[in-house]
């Protein structure tokens, strides 16, 4: 590794820790894609616990599910809601972004260009409702799967029931609160927003969160692709077993 | 009266023929199938006049309504065909040949009024006046209407179509119907223009929207919509032709040279748009092609995963979760580092030699300062009188050195460490050139700060205005030294105005 490509991938690669995302028009996206450069910046990105995400417009710069050095957005959020009464919260918040993606995640046969459409808040409710509805016949029928390491999951069905969809004052911005459905799907939003991942439209009337490009391009790299998803499937085994592990010996 | 009555009189009038179409037929089941059929029979008749097809004589026209039932698979007694084209002739009964009658509403007499009209009236140029024989039929105005309604709506004729039918009415002596014809295909190539470009902008993004769309994968049949456009061209030269033949024989006549001569303009202009769009469609069929050849690997379709089912419906969805750790293990890499350490400046100018362990330090002191979100406001009123000392600079010598700030007088200096942001927006400045254009916007949509500055500038001190349009950029200075200023080690690069080439 020449001397002259490893100070032109760390400016690459500070640039994308700064800005998170290059796009085609910056002197450093061409930059990366000298061979030698884009290996040594994929380098430093495995070290630090960083993945690079590729596309003919950009280059984004995200976290790998472990070992990475770095805070985020989302483990910021989950900083915040760190006692037990907001813990579940913060659940519900993951469950609504994972309804979110699965909403307009589709497969190759639909059309790219109808993606665009996004999802309104209230549609999202009821994609949250649907997931929620179906733990809650699963926790049901089968009892012994709220026991132990579990508890997680029953709380999260039973706090969602039993919330509002909705605050009646109408008229007035919505707002993030924990008390309403709504009011949840709306800081799950946010989150995204300031991601830069969604724009969030008419904020004011019927909110709707459309998803950009940047967040297809994550998407596409983190969760289409058939290794990722045995690797992400291995990690929660382990997680899984150290937990049991953990509960056994308590 | 309000404007939802302006032309209220002349809009019913032009939908009143749409509401009537197969009205007060009495024929049972088939009433709600009425004006789909009429319809398509307008459509077939349209297209013989196009074709100059002398087929639509009465009996052709009931030929027309059984083979269109047909083809909707619908069923129908003798009578009720004969009774379904007699009902497209004319209102009630047949021995009246009686012409359509409708009310509508005048805004402006206040009063109720009756408008008259057929859908088909008898084509003289076809029909044998002499010998007899039966009428043959074409569309009236009124009908033609509703084609072209029912055109914007589905975009469906071709160019090739809106042509031939400009050639029919140069022919039929129509000069002002084909001039506003021409309009309706030049609407139609705009759209088309419109659609290639969003398409090109596509195909850059997401090439794979090449495989998956089926109308876009045109590379494989270059030659045949070459060739169309070889026989569009042809169609614009016998148009030409055919008005300049008119033009020669209606010499002398005023009022229809006026008339040719604009039509004459009108083809040139859609001529031209017509050449833009062959062009541009046969570029972007090019680069088509130069993306499979040269980036196969852009269109395997690899993910035979998707979040929405091997996530969500098949793993969260029916097996439920066991710790929300594996939510988080998940959804954690869709977000990037946060990083709120500020770069130091040197790095940044690029001066210093890269070595890396300093560079690792630097992460992991990040990750005891993260945590503390901080929130920026930033005083505009402080960066903006800054910087007006620059773009004074700008204004009168064309550049401002960078090495020219430790000149300033000490106040202004003072101005230039009261924000960061202040100094930031060098940095900005050196990454691309700007091309301003920023005084007729509105201050919301502009995210670039550097577009900001200027916007805030141009309020505040109207003189700056003439920057609107010219390019900012930045230029290394090669006669200067690097140089400490304010406790900053500083590359004296120049900022430099250029006025816009007209």
């Amino acid at each position: 590794m020449s001397a002259e490509a490893i100070k032109k991938a760390s400016a690459v690669y500070f640039t994308l820790l700064k800005e998170k995302v290059i796009d085609e028009n910056s002197e450093h996206f061409q930059t990366y894609f000298d061979p030698e450069v884009r290996q040594t910046v994929l380098v430093l990105a495995d070290e630090s616990g960083t993945y690079i995400i590729e596309s003919a417009k950009r280059i984004q710069l995200v976290v790998q599910p472990t070992g990475s050095v770095f805070a985020t957005n989302f483990t910021h959020m989950k900083d915040k809601h760190k006692q037990i009464e907001t813990k579940k919260h913060f659940h519900l918040i993951s469950v609504v972004i994972m309804a979110f993606l699965a909403s307009i995640d589709r497969n190759q046969a639909a059309k790219i260009r109808s993606q665009r459409e996004g999802i309104s808040f209230y549609g999202l409710e009821r994609q949250v409702n649907d997931l929620i509805m179906n733990w809650d016949t699963m926790l049901k029928t089968n009892p012994s799967f709220g026991e132990a390491e579990k508890i997680d999951m029953k709380e999260v069905v039973t706090t969602w029931k039993y919330m509002e969809v909705d605050t009646d004052d109408f008229g007035g911005m919505k707002k993030a609160n924990r008390r309403t459905r709504i009011g949840l799907i709306t800081t799950a939003m946010r989150l995204l927003e300031t991601e830069g991942l969604i724009v969030v439209l008419d904020r004011d009337e019927i909110p709707k969160g459309i998803p950009k490009q940047e967040l297809f391009e994550r998407i596409e790299y983190l969760y289409h692709d058939y290794d990722r998803y045995e690797m992400f499937k291995k990690l929660v085994t382990t997680e899984e077993e150290a937990g049991h592990a953990e509960n056994q010996s308590n | 009266m309000n404007e939802s009555w302006e032309g209220f009189a002349q809009r019913m009038q032009r939908l009143n023929p749409l509401f009537e179409l197969g009205r007060g037929m009495e024929v049972g089941e088939l009433k709600p199938y009425l004006q789909t059929i009429l319809m398509q029979v307008l459509l077939t008749i349209f297209y013989k006049e196009l074709n100059d097809d002398d087929g639509r004589r009465k009996s052709d026209i009931r030929y027309m309504v059984e083979d269109a039932m047909k083809q909707m698979k619908l069923l129908a007694d003798d009578k009720q065909i004969d009774r379904i084209t007699s009902g497209l002739l004319y209102q009630g009964k047949e021995e009246y040949s009686k012409p359509f009658e409708t009310l509508y509403y005048d805004e402006i007499r206040q009063s109720w009024e009756t408008q008259t009209f057929r859908y088909v009236t008898m084509d003289e140029s076809y029909t044998n006046l002499e010998l007899g024989g039966s009428i043959i039929y074409k569309l009236t105005d009124v009908a033609q209407e509703m084609i072209f309604m029912s055109r914007e709506m589905a975009e469906e004729f071709s160019i090739t179509i809106e042509q031939l039918y400009s050639m029919q009415l140069i022919k039929n002596g129509n000069f002002r119907k084909a001039t506003r014809n021409l309009d309706h295909l030049i609407s139609r190539v705009n759209r088309l223009l419109a659609k290639e470009f969003t398409f090109q902008k596509e195909m850059v993004n997401n090439p794979k929207i090449l495989i998956m769309e089926e109308e876009w994968q045109r590379a494989d049949n270059r030659e045949e919509i070459e060739k169309q456009f070889d026989e569009e061209k042809t169609h614009f030269r016998t148009i030409t032709s055919m008005i300049d033949k008119t033009i020669h024989t209606n010499e002398g006549e005023d009022y229809i040279q006026k008339e040719l001569m604009l039509l004459q303009e009108k083809i040139g202009h859609t001529r031209q748009l017509h050449d833009r769009l062959a062009k541009l469609v046969i570029q972007n069929i090019s680069y088509e092609m130069k993306l499979k050849a040269e980036n196969p690997s852009l269109f395997w379709e690899t993910s035979l995963v998707s979040f929405k089912e091997h996530f969500y419906e098949n793993w969260f969805m029916k097996e439920g979760v066991k710790s929300f750790d594996t939510i988080e293990s998940v959804l954690g890499p869709l977000f990037s580092p946060k990083n709120e350490f500020i770069l130091p400046l040197d790095w940044i100018w690029g001066e210093q030699e890269y070595d890396e362990a300093q560079e690792t330090d630097v992460v992991v002191e990040e990750e005891t300062e993260e945590s503390t979100v901080r929130q920026r406001v930033t005083d505009w009123n402080s960066v903006i009188k800054a910087w007006s000392y620059v773009f004074q600079f700008l204004q009168t010598y064309g550049e401002f050195s960078l090495a020219d700030l430790a000149t300033l007088p000490l106040e202004v200096q003072d101005l230039w460490i009261e924000e960061s942001e202040t100094i930031d927006l060098w940095m900005m400045f050196d990454k691309k050139p700007l091309k301003v254009q920023v005084l007729h916007r509105q201050e919301e949509t502009i995210s670039d700060e550097r577009e900001i500055l200027l916007y805030k500038l141009m309020q505040e001190y109207p003189q700056f205005q003439v920057f609107e349009g010219s390019k900012i950029f930045t230029k290394f200075d090669h006669r200067a030294e690097p140089f400490l200023w304010q406790r900053m080690k500083i590359t004296p690069f120049k900022i430099c105005v250029e006025e816009e080439k007209a």
